[in-house]
């Protein structure tokens, strides 16, 4: 019973941080951009990509998640400006609470977990980030959800096909948003093959399964993006072909 | 050079705890494989940037997790060395001094800002309230903030910096670009970034200085409003050399749309002119590209509804001259006019974006003028010119150099 209510004490006294720091960091970062208004060259440009006043040929499309997000709240009758702010901010605010998870999976105690997500909370860049309409965010909080569960792919004795499976789903989104993203996939190949090879805690079965799993729903979900935003079938094999494949023949 | 961006990006306060926690964790596990693990990513993530090309700082923004990290293993190896010498409790408030410290730092970082920065604001809306006064409005940026100007105060606005790098050039290329414009927009604003020793070094080309503010709290420079009040005399010119063809009423091709929608693969057409297959255009661009007859003769007529680009195969050497043409905009019209650059064995090395123009739409012949500056790089030793269409009608004839 006892301790029961020292376990029920933790998780309360986890979630009330947890809620504060979403709230401070939200305030921090809305009070930074009640200071310093001005968007940045690429937020106004992205901003005017949503409206519809400047269209890019599709080889600009590199990321053409913050574009559709902004785009589908334009066409929803919303000011393109404020719903940018509005969603990095909520993101930015998010991501103490990620880097809170991640401290946690990597064994910190629960004070310093709690430090991690106050550094991450006012920490100046990503506030400047927040304040802005910039793909940094959103790609920044994908990315973190991918080192979390990255994190526990590591730390799982017998390694669950739905981590790996959410791993492909947050790689998706954060390519789909930063193009850069692309190196988690293969840190993950790293991961699990260090796993299998080095480490011997994982056979050579679960680490096919694996792989397969966040290959397909990597696909699945960069495909959706793709056919979604850029509505052209041959967009996503024009996009690997020119971003990835041919940036590794000539790194070979 | 990217490692000073990490440690830019990651916030140098952070980024110098997080390297000593680095090696306070390498040292510590030593014996272990998962730091040569995250050592191991850590390499593969720099050597990913490396390999793609950094353009800004905020390519390595992941860094900052790892950094945040560092600090905590940094921060455990300080707690533990603190009740090594110190009683727990002087231990326990050292270890939170030093947290707080590091909050506060990354508090002032962000809260500490100069209030000048938001004087680009109060510039952009003044030009908001005083463009009300005219029908149509440009702005001519040299401060490359082209797409900051044009979402604040939804007017046109072209960039001009580049074909003005000193003080000589721009002498000889904002007169061109008033000249043009002034034919074009009934008020015209010129956006200009002055050292406050200079302010008001535009009036010499018939501007008159309407606001300026100061960029930061040093006073040391200043954003400049400027407005175009007398109109600049068109100029006397006359022809040195004529482009082969550049006179589209010469040619004998029967008037005639020639590639229309897909069909526009890249043939030569009215002969020396030809579709730039290079430069790209959208299957679905829905272009027109042909010779119809125009005010005088024939005239070259494009057409789309993305940017389509149509080259003149000659190489001409790189001089100084001025490129004259004449246009006739049957819609809203973007345009674009750009050189291709090819060395002394004529291998291409670059493009250069000469002028872009919004055209509104005027039924009335206009000329067009703009200045071809002389380069001394080999690799820029002779140049083609290319017409681009980004999206629009319109209508081009008698393509010449002259001399002013």
């Amino acid at each position: 019973m006892i301790i029961y209510l020292k376990k029920k004490v933790v998780v309360n006294r986890q979630f009330f941080f947890l809620l504060g720091i979403f709230v401070v960091a939200a305030a921090l970062r809305s009070l930074s951009w009640y200071c310093e208004p001005l968007l940045s060259r690429d937020g106004t440009l992205y901003a005017r990509l949503a409206s519809g006043d400047v269209t890019l040929p599709m080889q600009h499309w590199s990321s053409p998640l913050l574009p559709f997000i902004l785009k589908s709240c334009f066409e929803f009758g919303l000011n393109v400006h404020i719903c940018g702010i509005v969603l990095n901010i909520f993101l930015g605010s998010l991501m103490p609470i990620v880097v809170f998870f991640i401290s946690k999976e990597l064994k910190f105690a629960d004070k310093w977990a709690y430090y991690a997500g106050v550094l991450i909370a006012v920490h100046p860049v990503l506030i400047e980030f927040s304040k802005n309409i910039l793909r940094e965010n959103l790609y920044l909080f994908f990315s973190s959800m991918i080192i979390l569960y990255l994190i526990k792919v590591y730390n799982c004795k017998k390694n669950r096909l739905l981590n790996t499976g959410l791993l492909g789903l947050f790689t998706g989104f954060a390519v789909m948003s930063r193009y850069e993203a692309m190196e988690f996939a293969f840190l993950v190949f790293v991961v699990l093959l260090w796993k299998n090879f080095i480490e011997k805690k994982l056979s050579w079965q679960v680490c096919f399964y694996s792989i397969f799993v966040y290959g397909i729903t990597f696909f699945i979900t960069t495909a959706g993006i793709l056919l979604l935003t850029v509505n052209n079938y041959l967009a996503y094999f024009w996009y690997f072909k020119n971003f990835y494949l041919l940036k590794i023949i000539n790194l070979l | 050079m990217i490692l000073l961006d990490i440690i830019k990006i990651s916030y140098e306060v952070i980024a110098l705890i997080a390297v000593m926690g680095l090696c306070v964790f390498l040292w510590n596990r030593r014996s272990q494989k998962l730091p040569w693990l995250i050592l191991l990513i850590l390499l593969l993530m720099i050597v990913w940037r490396t390999v793609y090309g950094m353009n800004t700082s905020r390519y390595s923004s992941i860094f900052i997790f790892p950094a945040v990290l560092g600090v905590l293993i940094f921060g455990e190896f300080l707690e533990n060395l603190f009740k090594k010498f110190f009683s727990e409790k002087c231990a326990v408030r050292a270890l939170r001094i030093c947290q707080a410290l590091v909050v506060i730092a990354c508090l002032m970082k962000t809260f500490l800002f100069d209030p000048a920065g938001n004087n680009i604001l109060k510039a952009f809306d003044f030009i908001v309230e005083d463009s009300k006064k005219y029908s149509t409005n440009i702005i001519l940026d040299s401060t490359l903030n082209l797409s900051r100007l044009i979402f604040y105060t939804k007017v046109p606005a072209v960039y001009f910096g580049d074909s003005c790098g000193d003080d000589k050039k721009r002498d000889v290329v904002l007169p061109g670009l008033l000249y043009n414009y002034s034919q074009l927009y009934e008020n015209i604003y010129v956006f200009h970034k002055e050292e406050s020793t200079e302010r008001g070094g535009l009036k010499c080309f018939g501007l008159n200085l309407l606001k300026s503010y100061p960029v930061s709290r040093k006073n040391n420079k200043y954003w400049t409003i400027y407005r175009c009040e007398k109109i600049p005399k068109p100029f006397e010119n006359k022809t040195i050399k004529s482009i082969s063809n550049g006179d589209f009423s010469l040619l004998d091709n029967k008037p005639d749309v020639m590639q229309k929608d897909v069909e526009l693969k890249g043939d030569s057409f009215a002969k020396e002119w030809f579709l730039n297959l290079n430069d790209g255009y959208a299957d679905k661009c829905n272009a027109e590209v042909g010779i119809v007859e125009a005010w005088d003769g024939n005239a070259l007529y494009m057409k789309s509804d993305s940017d389509i680009t149509v080259c003149h195969q000659k190489f001409f050497p790189m001089q100084k001259n001025w490129l004259f043409f004449q246009y006739k905009t049957l819609q809203k019209s973007k345009f674009e006019l750009r050189i291709y650059f090819y060395d002394k064995n004529q291998q291409f090395t670059g493009v250069k974006i000469l002028d872009t123009v919004f055209f509104n739409k005027l039924d009335s012949l206009r000329d067009f003028i703009v200045p071809i500056t002389e380069e001394s790089d080999e690799k820029k030793s002779f140049f083609r010119i290319s017409l681009r269409l980004d999206w629009g009608k319109i209508l081009i004839d008698n393509v010449k150099f002259i001399s002013l």
